[in-house]
């Protein structure tokens, strides 16, 4: 699944581990959810919108 | 806690246990052979290593429980391929040894066996997921 995580990291230049601080999760999964190699389940996507104030939506793009 | 101080917590618990159960199966061993204990003191000589047995596996449940989702998917996985390997083996090779002329196999080697198979599995899969440090 394509995401928007890197740019709107970047917008605010945190970096991966700042991230994966302010989410609580691990620097390899903000890394991997970045790449798209990894799906984010449901509540870790929300956190992910919550704190960027956006919607899912905007900010993962389903590919089907 | 972060994820590497778990991670470092996970690993020295995980040394100090099976530092303690090669010593145990080793002092069960010598137990067994010797003709001067009674059976008793043999049964808990080979009791000794179960309980290492099950704090390694309670240390690597709380472990994968404690980890973020991606990352306990990960080990899980390879906790799963380990348990497919180790049943795959020990119940092909307990038909044959049960009705044909195949050497015995002792259960006993169904947990090296599991974790054998999870090391190489973790490491396969660490390596395919681009992480580094032990998971």
């Amino acid at each position: 699944m394509k995401n928007r995580l890197k740019v709107l990291r970047a917008e605010r230049d945190w970096s991966q581990a700042v991230l994966a601080e302010h989410l609580n999760v691990s620097r390899q999964t903000v890394n991997a959810i970045e790449k798209g190699r990894y799906d984010p389940s449901l509540p870790l996507a929300f956190k992910i919108a919550r704190l960027f104030g956006q919607s899912i939506e905007d900010i993962f793009e389903d590919e089907a | 806690m972060t994820t590497q101080q778990k991670i470092k917590n996970y690993r020295q618990s995980m040394l100090f246990l099976s530092a303690g159960y090669v010593i145990g199966v080793m002092a069960a061993a010598v137990a067994g052979h010797s003709k001067t204990l009674s059976p008793l003191t043999i049964y808990i000589a080979a009791i000794i290593p179960t309980l290492f047995i099950f704090a390694i596996l309670w240390v690597q449940w709380k472990f994968v429980k404690s980890l973020d989702e991606y990352l306990r998917a990960i080990h899980t996985e390879a906790m799963i391929i380990g348990s497919m390997i180790s049943i795959a083996v020990a119940g092909s090779w307990g038909l044959p040894e049960m009705l044909a002329d195949v050497p015995h196999l002792p259960v006993f080697y169904v947990m090296p066996l599991y974790y054998l198979a999870f090391a190489v599995s973790i490491t396969v899969l660490k390596k395919r997921a681009k992480i580094t440090g032990c998971i």
